[in-house]
């Protein structure tokens, strides 16, 4: 396996869980978490969010709605959905488990 | 001066110059090509497309008021490169390969997949995995499968084990979620069907409507129509077959596997059963090639059952597999089995390599003044047709109050004899590895008959030794008559007479209840 497949594969679980969080806190545009993501350096490039926030609207764990938005057109306002929080509370705890374990591995 | 033309992106317009377009256009198509045209794929580049009108509303100004390449390189820029999108989603260890990239996307979307859940699990997941697909108490799938394992003897472990190795487990997030995806159940089938089915109407109906002067395009669409219908169709077959292939090979194999195991008593309290057809192989085989010949037979007409329920549940699941090992391992599995069956049946026809005969001396029969004899055959073993036998050739195994008797049937020819007496000759005659055990094999035969002054009576069946195998035993009797005397054949003698030379060329069934007399041209009747 190469090493740059596993590291997609990581980012994109990891990615997945930090969009659940920022939802979880309240719901918001895609730019707005595309703010965020690219602060916490999670993202450097945008257009990788879009794929992600389709699949996991299509898997059910969020939803958005149409909001007129000040300049332009509406655009997506993003929710968290109820499967989601479930899947969020899971992802917390398998999150830690990770950390943890990985933690004691390298000690 | 440049050229610029004018576009909509997202409901927004935009002038963009030449250079800038074509760039911005290879960039999109790129994506539009990965994505296809899929409903999720056409949302994603909606979305894509609204966050580069943004940013292009974003970057325009009073000053600038043109998209040029510059813009478009620092929105690629922002956007990245379609790599760079595209590696986030590359599901590269769940895909075997990229040709079927493409397909994972489509179908991923809503189906919910049979999975091994690894988070629930006690042996290999399966229960869980199959709770999480049905939308049932993983708790009342496990009482199933206990259940079954104590009314069917084990069988339902066998099943746990077969999903065991071909479900796979769900080790990504996607596959956990498509675990628990949208529910498969009759009415989501029947639903897909309804859908499918509305297509199809609607197709038919765009025929309809565009037949007359666009030949073309109705021809067009009746092959669409066609198209449609036809995958209807296949969804149904497919749902049927798979059932069907679960159904039918795991009944097969199951009283298959059954019977082999329990005819050769493997399980103590079955050794009391007998299954006469299984004891078949027992007539040509020696205890060790038994278990071996039992072994290959399982494999090489169970391998194919396995496959025909694995081929099944992926009909009727939809789960991934490596088609390509199983196959391949199947296949070897199966060669092996035919391999072995085969060099046991060489081992074996060396058995049968030698022939030998035996010849009895001529027995003159003793008769007191009658030139007549009387001949009589008698079953010599009671045997009736309720028991349990196994035959082949004129060789049969009787299985009697659980004993095994090996007999066979003899056959007996009436000649001129060039004496004044009357004489029986035996000829007995057996196959064997070597010319010697050929013979043992032909001494091995035991015959009796017996002679009451003018009435002799004959055996129906020679026997052989307990565990006797099949040889190609056989026993020949030759009455031999004296010209001008009489034999009388009782009706009872149509069990063993065969094809007994006579002047009028009589079969034998009518040479019964009749006298015979030899004369020098053959054996005439007597008219009365």
């Amino acid at each position: 396996m190469k090493i740059e497949n596993t590291k997609a594969q990581m980012r994109k679980g990891v990615l997945e869980y930090c969009i659940l969080s920022i939802l979880s806190r309240n719901d918001a545009y895609s730019s707005d978490i595309i703010k965020e993501l690219k602060e916490a350096k999670m993202i450097v490039v945008e257009g990788t969010l879009y794929p992600l926030l389709t699949r996991l609207k299509n898997d059910g764990l969020l939803s958005y709605r149409w909001e007129e938005s000040t300049q332009g057109p509406p655009r997506k306002y993003y929710t968290i959905a109820k499967l989601g929080s479930e899947f969020l509370k899971e992802l917390d705890q398998s999150w830690q488990d990770l950390v943890n374990a990985v933690n004691t591995i390298k000690k | 001066m440049k050229k610029t033309l004018t576009i909509n992106i997202s409901g927004s317009i935009f002038h963009i110059d030449e250079d800038a377009f074509d760039k911005l256009q290879a960039y999109l198509r790129t994506i539009n090509s990965h994505y296809g045209s899929s409903e999720e794929g056409r949302e994603i580049i909606i979305d894509i497309e609204a966050r580069i009108s943004e940013i292009f509303q974003e970057k325009l100004s009073t000053k600038d008021q043109v998209v040029n390449i510059d813009m478009i390189e620092k929105t690629i820029a922002i956007m990245g490169k379609p790599e760079e999108i595209f590696a986030i989603d590359e599901d590269s260890i769940e895909d075997e390969s990229n040709q079927e990239h493409h397909t994972t996307h489509t179908a991923r979307k809503k189906k919910r997949r049979l999975f091994r859940d690894p988070d629930h699990r006690v042996l290999g997941g399966v229960a869980s995995g199959l709770a999480a697909y049905f939308g049932i108490d993983v708790v009342v799938i496990r009482l199933l499968f206990a259940l079954f394992f104590f009314l069917g003897y084990g069988f339902s472990f066998l099943l746990y084990v077969i999903l065991w190795i071909a479900v796979p487990k769900a080790v990504t997030t996607t596959q956990k979620l498509e675990m628990k995806g949208k529910k498969v159940n009759i009415s989501n089938i029947e639903e897909t069907i309804k859908d499918e089915y509305k297509e199809v109407k609607e197709s038919f109906e765009k025929i309809r409507d565009k037949n007359g002067p666009h030949v073309r395009d109705g021809f067009d669409r009746v092959i669409d129509f066609l198209g449609t219908a036809l995958r209807l169709v296949l969804k149904v077959v497919i749902i049927l077959l798979g059932i069907g292939f679960v159904f039918a090979g795991f009944v097969t194999l199951i009283s298959f596997i059954g019977s082999m195991i329990f005819a050769n008593s493997f399980f103590g309290p079955f050794s009391d059963f007998h299954f006469p057809g299984t004891v078949l192989p027992h007539m040509f085989l020696d205890g060790s090639s038994i278990t071996l010949f039992t072994i290959g037979i399982i494999v090489v007409v169970g391998i194919p059952l396995l496959l025909l329920i694995f081929a099944g549940l992926k009909l009727l699941f939809n789960f991934k597999t490596n088609n390509k090992i199983i196959g391949f391992s199947a296949l070897a599995f199966w060669l092996l089995g035919i391999i072995l069956l085969i060099s046991l049946s060489f081992s074996q026809i060396k058995g049968y390599m030698q022939s030998s005969t035996r010849y009895s001396e001529n027995i003159a029969l003793q008769t007191t003044k009658t030139d007549t004899i009387y001949l009589k055959t008698t079953d010599n073993i009671d045997f009736d047709w309720h028991d349990g036998h196994v035959g082949l050739d004129n060789i049969k195994i009787i299985i009697k109050d659980d004993e095994e008797i090996v007999v066979g049937e003899p056959t007996l020819d009436i000649e001129k004899s060039f004496t004044d007496k009357f004489e029986i000759k035996l000829k007995k005659r057996a196959r064997g590895r070597t010319n010697e055990q050929a013979g043992d094999n032909a001494e091995n035969i035991e015959y009796k008959w017996v002679q009451t002054d003018s009435l002799i009576v004959f055996n129906q069946f020679f026997t052989l030794p307990a565990h006797s195998k099949w040889r190609n035993q056989k026993l020949h009797i030759t009455v031999k008559v004296p010209e001008g005397k009489v034999a009388f054949l009782d009706k009872s003698m149509r069990k063993i007479i065969h094809d007994i030379d006579n002047v009028n060329n009589t079969w034998d069934y009518d040479m019964i209840d009749r006298m015979w007399i030899m004369k020098n041209e053959g054996l005439s009747p007597i008219e009365e």
